[in-house]
């Protein structure tokens, strides 16, 4: 507990320093906000700068910024829209939670039981076709395979196609999150839940073709690896099934490179997956930072966005390792 | 363990059958469209995605008739003006109401521009800038409600393109009661518009309903502004039927979505022009020859077969050729002979060389910049002008370019008027030739100055067209800049929907819009 919290204490002046850095960063680049927002009025732009103190020296603005993030939790607004940052940052994270966890559920599945499959037959024909998914999962471009996941659907499928969380028909008022399928389990409305895995499949498939890809091969690897170790041949000398071999022993004892690297997968999606997101109109994080930030040059955005994807790979690492303990008791001896 | 999933799917299957709808009556049309909107509250946007919703929820004086951009009464049923153009008075239809209930009269229209103009406007909040209102109202010097269906305009000058500006979205008449409450008006936004507005979520719907006490009311109970962002993939979302109609489509698509019967493609003339500008300050610019010459030396036509997959019309005025006041030039024929001539009368027989800006984005007008960039100069090469290529990322490239900081660059423009003063005066009178430039050819011809002001100052349209004509002659001549293109418009719908107009002056009008039996 102690070690936890000793990680969340030293992350606090690290993300001080990123967001001086980002802020620098973006400072330092030709152009601004106001170009963009009043790009057909220039004499606009000096009266929008002046209102919202971008005049201001560099550091007076940082420590302006950072004072209220520090002090109110007050993430400023959006240089584009003039809407509080923080808000919408939270509301976008929900949006990325759910496709990543449907995403890597998807991959664990998947993925997972392909490794498996291929470690327990090396060389035959389903370990070379789990070897090729894996290299097409992670080889193709996700924005082209997500074009073709719509065109299939569509085309072939003849199935309706609609991007974006869930029918916008459907009265959703009584929505206090904005986790859909979780909440919408919890009030019993399933035609939004049905809704939102309609929604959900396309982007979830797309997103989890290079973490399954990842996950296959790692499960693989990490099996065969336990499958050459004296005690699997001690279990199965001493006549235990075939199966309780696989899943209880070696597959138990391969958990750990598994984990990790489902973790760093987990870490870097809830960063957002901006090309994913983009092809499927997904309100996320990954859009919200690149095509709203980034694009429009909206500092707040920019910065706010880096410091909340920072603070949640931080925190999946820091959960990940609380995980080695649960899956392996040497791990929990020693702490 | 399997009890309680047994449990959960009976329950799921006896209530999730059950759909619960949003409330109200009438068909809903969903818009499909590559962005959302910034704000709504039309006296603050810049963006044309939140004009298209803004439309469609207020109201304004005059307004265009369905599909063109000639103005009808609207608001306002009728107007009159004083001999020297001075003072507008405007009757006000009576009997209309905001959507909040409060009525439309002459203190709402005054409150909507004293908001814009007063700078310690009690509705004013601290960083609030109302740009369309500095730009196309500097004329205006008081405005008061005579009674209460009765609104008077004083101008401290004339200004022709006064009636045009009144229909611009920035004009829309806002509710002043809605000023009043604690939340934030452009994200609940009040106006008197054939629709209102319901709910917004961000990046994903922006719902409005009816409203059926509007004096043209809408045909759908429900209208749904849906972002989304791929062209492709809104196409897709169109052909199995999430929504009814989108707009900007990738121009690669119109040929099959043309061949689909389940589908019709509108086009009409664009509103805007893509051009190169010259930076007129810097030489070899400055000498007019070395403008004609790159102007005989640029192929349009096969540019817009490279560039524009060919869907475009050539650009020979900066004035696009459906607008009022276009005057008809033949434009210079391509000739490589006649630009080496004119370079050598210059003093470049081997030609120079120098750096072509052009902006890393797609515009409407500029859907493939690289491609633009690429053929100019092929074809300046031709001519022995050495062009090396500069692509700057958009923010950067507005304020290098409005500074001047270019030799040439490629830029475009779309109207936010429809009045050849907007095109003209703004991109090339020299009062806006000074830092930071709308002007970016820094040209400062004076004779044009004066014709342009003269044009802008006279109430007579004929006198006013044959003021235009004048002044394209003369730029066609002088050659601050290269028109190059206009972009026509296009939206794709589902051959379902009937009673859909393109609106060339931007924003979308959706009350005419049904489906068909």
């Amino acid at each position: 507990m102690i070690f936890a919290l000793r990680r969340i204490l030293v992350t606090v002046p690290m993300l001080i320093a990123v967001s001086l850095a980002i802020y620098a960063l973006t400072d330092s680049l030709p152009g601004d906000a106001a170009d963009m927002r009043f790009e057909k009025h220039p004499e606009s732009k000096a009266e929008w700068r002046e209102g919202r103190g971008l005049n201001d020296p560099f550091v007076v603005r940082w420590w302006r910024y950072i004072g209220g993030v520090v002090g109110d939790f007050d993430f400023d607004r959006s240089y584009l829209d003039d809407q509080p940052v923080g808000g919408e940052l939270v509301r976008k994270l929900q949006a990325t939670f759910e496709l990543t966890v449907i995403a890597l559920i998807l991959a664990l599945l998947i993925g997972g039981t392909i490794g498996i499959l291929s470690a327990v037959f090396p060389r035959s024909p389903i370990d070379y076709i789990g070897n090729f998914i894996a290299l097409a999962g992670i080889s193709m471009p996700v924005f082209w395979l997500g074009m073709l996941l719509i065109v299939f659907a569509v085309n072939v499928l003849g199935l309706p196609f609609t991007s974006n969380r869930v029918d916008p028909l459907l009265d959703m008022d009584e929505f206090v999150t904005h986790l859909y399928i979780f909440e919408s389990v919890v009030r019993f409305r399933f035609d939004v839940f049905w809704s939102c895995l309609a929604n959900i499949a396309l982007p979830a498939i797309a997103l989890s073709s290079i973490p399954m890809a990842v996950i296959t091969r790692m499960t693989r690897s990490a099996m065969l690896e336990e499958l050459g170790k004296d005690y699997t041949t001690t279990a199965r000398a001493k006549g235990l099934r075939h199966r309780t071999v696989i899943l209880k022993h070696v597959l138990r004892n391969a958990l750990i490179p598994i984990t990790t690297i489902t973790g760093l997968q987990f870490g870097g999606l809830m960063g957002g997956a901006v090309l994913t997101e983009t092809v499927f109109s997904w309100p996320g994080l990954g859009r919200y930072i690149v095509k709203k930030g980034v694009e429009a040059r909206d500092t707040p955005v920019i910065v706010g966005g880096i410091l909340l994807v920072a603070t949640m790979f931080i925190l999946v690492n820091l959960i990940v390792d609380l995980l080695y303990a649960v899956i392996d008791p040497r791990v929990r001896r020693e702490a | 363990m399997r009890h309680a999933l047994f449990l959960l799917l009976a329950v799921a299957l006896a209530t999730g059958c059950a759909r619960k709808e949003k409330k109200g009556s009438g068909a809903t049309f969903i818009w499909g469209r590559s962005g959302d909107a910034v704000k709504l509250d039309p006296a603050l946007v810049t963006d044309g995605e939140s004009v298209q919703v803004i439309t469609n929820l207020f109201d304004t004086l005059v307004t265009f008739k369905p599909g063109s951009t000639e103005l009808m009464p609207w608001l306002a049923t009728s107007w009159t003006t004083s001999d020297d153009g001075l003072v507008w008075t405007f009757a006000l239809r009576e009997g209309v109401q905001f959507h909040d209930g409060t009525a439309v009269n002459a203190k709402a229209v005054v409150f909507t521009f004293e908001r814009q103009k007063d700078k310690d406007h009690p509705a004013r909040k601290k960083d609030d800038v109302f740009a369309y209102y500095t730009t196309n109202f500097r004329a205006l010097k008081s405005i008061e409600a005579v009674d209460e269906h009765t609104v008077r305009f004083t101008l401290s000058q004339p200004y022709a393109p006064f009636l045009s500006a009144l229909a611009l979205f920035s004009c829309s008449i806002v509710s002043p009661a809605a000023f009043d409450r604690e939340v934030d008006f452009s994200m609940h936004p009040v106006g008197s518009g054939a629709f209102v507005f319901e709910s917004w979520q961000r990046d994903s719907q922006i719902v409005l309903t009816a409203n059926t006490k509007h004096w043209d009311a809408p045909k759908i109970g429900r209208l749904i502004f849906k972002p989304i962002e791929n062209p492709q993939a809104r196409l897709k979302e169109l052909e199995s039927g999430g929504i009814h109609g989108m707009d900007n489509p990738d121009l690669l698509d119109i040929a099959s979505a043309e061949k689909d019967s389940a589908l019709s493609v509108v086009r009409k003339p664009g509103i805007n022009v893509c051009y190169l500008a010259l930076n007129n300050q810097k030489k070899p610019f400055d000498d007019k020859r070395v403008r004609q010459a790159i102007a005989f030396a640029i192929d349009k036509k096969r540019l817009i077969r490279a560039a524009y997959d060919g869907k475009a019309d050539p650009a020979v005025t900066m004035c696009p050729r459906s607008m009022a006041g276009y005057h008809d030039i033949t434009d210079r024929k391509p000739s490589i002979d006649r630009a080496k001539q004119l370079l050598a009368d210059a003093g470049f027989p081997d030609g120079f060389s120098t750096v072509l800006w052009y902006p890393a984005i797609q515009r409407t007008y500029l859907p493939d910049s690289g491609g633009t960039a690429i053929q100019i100069q092929q074809d300046l090469k031709a001519i022995g002008i050495d062009a090396k290529l500069k692509k700057v990322e958009w923010a950067a490239y507005l304020s290098a370019t409005s500074n001047g900081d270019h030799p040439m660059c490629i830029l475009g423009w779309m109207a936010d008027i429809f009045d050849p003063d907007n095109f003209l005066y703004v991109l090339l009178d020299k009062d806006n030739a000074v830092a930071p430039a709308e002007n970016r050819s820094f040209y400062r011809g004076e004779r044009v100055h004066q014709l342009l002001l003269q044009a802008q100052r006279s109430a007579e349209w004929s006198k006013r067209q044959a003021l235009y004509a004048e002044i394209q002659t003369a730029l066609h001549e002088d050659v601050p800049c290269v028109p190059l293109a206009t972009a026509p418009d296009f939206r794709i719908l589902s051959s379902r929907v009937a009673g859909y107009e393109l609106y060339p002056a931007g924003g979308e009008y959706f009350r005419h819009v049904s489906f068909k039996k």
